[in-house]
């Protein structure tokens, strides 16, 4: 398989520099890189922004890049904390990020503006993470604790105010919410039957939830495609770090479910999201860690490729490492600011 | 060869047909080489054989590598089959072994793969068929499942909203007491099922968080762990095996009773008469053992 790879310094508003590295350079290990610079900065802006955490000035913060992987800017200036997933997505408008940060008391949804201002919590009851965005932008799903333990999927004004709605049973873990593009329904992983883990589809208002993937699979999804037709999803959720996680899509109604970027042993792809144009995926990666053990997750790359598979090219190196549980780097592809 | 008699023990709430019975006179006299087995958490967990009377204990697996765990004998005593686990890439899977009682014919019956964990073999009474709980199986948190003695013909006893561990056989074979969520999602309670899934019975209420079971060898009763959530009475418990008029029949420390995890044990292993009996100690250390017929 070829692909490209993007080299960045990992400060601001530096000029481009794309790198290609062979196949057999990858396959031999060899770090010689053949690059060619000078190609403009600017050239992802219209195709929207890549949202990601990185603990690469020694603690976890938010930045945003252009998908080709220049432009990359740091947004947040958050305390240090010892939880590394900050799980950042852009809002339908793209003038804002919502993640969710774990303080002392515990972990809480917050949004910022792009620009790094407005930094401002939507929760505070200290058990409330992974949120998603409605496509208006009026709405927020998240995954909170029940009373009686398990995580549920809820949903709340986007300002945080009023009160939420809880959408899906406390028997049963359920956490990730997606909105579906037309905002009708949610896609959310969940234990609910006693599996693992799998993605379930249900209305927006919580009714007629639905298993998607087979119990085996371990599935969990991480975008729906802009037309509504598909889904991208990882296999082996909640699995030894032994055990790879691939991306795979499939329709949204669950049929048609087939592998994406094969990869080796040991190595693990997550967090596949759609661009807004939906042509092309990015994700994170530990693919090309040296790192990598059976026992561990390798150093996160984030990459991009065609939604039809092809085409795979590294556009930021290095970018976290969470040898535990791989739950840092946390890409996810969104529009650019709307005037 | 002696005759062969089942006796089984399992944790510290289980029946046997002779010896210090918990259900029933009259009690057939104990043979001299019959013999406990039972895992040692002294150090790693271990397989080991003891007399009922606690004496003559020994080693029949101590492989520094492995935890071995919860063995019960083959119905003709002739071998145990147990729980080993092990590291493998960096996780500690469990699979179902079987090992003759000297110590030879050590082999799996159940594959090692890095996801799993099986747990808690027991044989059906005519040796048929071995059930067993499994963790993690094919995308299942966990479930009672049952097998061919020769690890062939896997399949679901229950369903994985079900859930369910700690299998034990009814007498005649043709129903396994287990330990699960079935009718409280809350609270794991006692329930019996068919080998085959059908037929969900909850025995115990909804006041008793139940741990691990074992059905009386005359098939009229079941012992258990309990905690009544209402008195707060930790102990074992003894219920009619139509769900009716379950008693505690030996309080127990907080601290010793287990709850519900597969992995949770006592410390000590003790042997208890029915009606509030004297309780005697034969061992410090153990965990998870079966009464059983050595020959």
């Amino acid at each position: 398989m070829k692909y490209t790879k993007s080299f960045n310094d990992g400060g601001a508003m530096q000029g481009a520099m794309k790198c290609r590295r062979s196949l057999w350079s990858a396959l031999l290990g060899a770090t010689a890189i053949l690059c060619t610079a000078g190609l403009a900065s600017a050239a992802g802006s219209d195709k929207g922004k890549i949202v990601f955490a990185s603990d690469r000035t020694g603690s976890w913060q938010i930045y945003t890049m252009n998908p080709d992987g220049t432009d990359q800017f740091q947004v947040t200036n958050l305390e240090p904390t010892g939880d590394d997933g900050l799980s950042p997505t852009i809002s339908p408008d793209g003038k804002q990020i919502l993640f969710n940060y774990s303080g002392p008391d515990g972990v809480d949804l917050y949004v910022v503006n792009v620009d790094g201002t407005g930094l401002q919590a939507l929760t505070q009851d200290h058990q409330s993470f992974l949120g998603h965005w409605s496509p208006d932008g009026k709405k927020v799903a998240f995954t909170t604790v029940s009373s009686r333990g398990p995580g549920v999927i809820a949903v709340m004004q986007a300002d945080g105010s009023g009160g939420r709605q809880i959408l899906t049973t406390d028997l049963w873990d359920s956490a990730a919410p997606i909105y579906t593009p037309d905002g009708k329904q949610i896609v959310f992983q969940s234990s609910i039957g006693g599996y693992v883990s799998a993605v379930w589809i249900m209305n927006s208002d919580g009714s007629h939830p639905r298993r998607l993937t087979a119990p085996a699979l371990k599935g969990a999804a991480s975008s729906v495609s802009p037309d509504g037709k598909s889904i991208l999803l990882t296999n082996n959720l909640n699995s030894p770090p032994a055990l790879p996680n691939e991306n795979f899509v499939m329709n949204v109604n669950g049929n048609g479910l087939k592998p994406l970027a094969p990869l080796a042993q040991f190595h693990h792809d997550l967090g596949a999201t759609y661009s807004p144009d939906g042509k092309e995926i990015s994700f994170y990666t530990d693919r090309f860690s040296n790192n990598i053990t059976e026992f561990t997750y390798g150093t996160f790359d984030i990459v991009t490729m065609n939604a039809d598979d092809t085409n795979l090219i590294d556009i930021a190196s290095a970018v976290g490492f969470c040898p535990d549980d791989g739950n840092c780097v946390d890409a996810s592809w969104g529009p650019s600011p709307q005037p | 060869m002696g005759t062969i008699r089942n006796l089984i023990l399992l944790g510290s709430n289980s029946f046997s047909a002779g010896g210090p019975g918990l259900i029933t006179p009259p009690r057939p006299r104990l043979e001299p080489y019959r013999r406990l087995n039972f895992s040692s958490k002294a150090q790693k967990p271990a397989i080991w054989l003891m007399n009922a009377d606690g004496s003559n204990q020994h080693l029949l697996l101590n492989d520094p590598r492995f935890d071995d765990e919860a063995p019960s004998f083959s119905p003709d005593g002739s071998h145990v089959i147990f729980s080993r686990c092990g590291p493998l890439d960096g996780e500690f899977p469990c699979a179902i072994y079987r090992v003759d009682l000297d110590g030879s014919g050590l082999r799996p019956i159940t594959p090692v793969r890095i996801e799993l964990q099986d747990f808690e073999p027991v044989y059906s009474p005519d040796a048929s068929t071995i059930a067993f709980d499994s963790f993690g199986r094919d995308g299942i948190i966990g479930a009672v499942y049952s097998m061919n003695s020769d690890g062939t013909g896997i399949r679901e006893v229950t369903e994985a909203e079900l859930g369910g561990y700690a299998p034990d056989w009814s007498p005649d074979g043709r129903q396994l007491v287990l330990t699960s969520k079935c009718c409280n999602p809350e609270l794991p309670s006692l329930g019996a099922i068919k080998p085959d899934g059908q037929r969900v019975r909850q025995l115990t209420n909804d006041a008793i968080e139940v741990g691990r079971s074992s059905w009386s060898p005359q098939g009229d009763a079941i012992a258990f762990r309990g905690f009544n959530l209402v008195t707060g009475e930790n102990g074992i418990y003894v219920i009619n095996a139509d769900g009716s008029d379950a008693k505690l029949v030996m309080k127990v420390r907080p601290t010793a009773l287990v709850k519900h995890g597969p992995r949770m044990a006592p410390r000590s292993h003790f042997v208890k008469n029915k009606k509030s009996g004297p309780v005697r100690q034969i061992e410090d250390g153990g965990a998870l053992p079966r009464w059983g017929s050595a020959q």
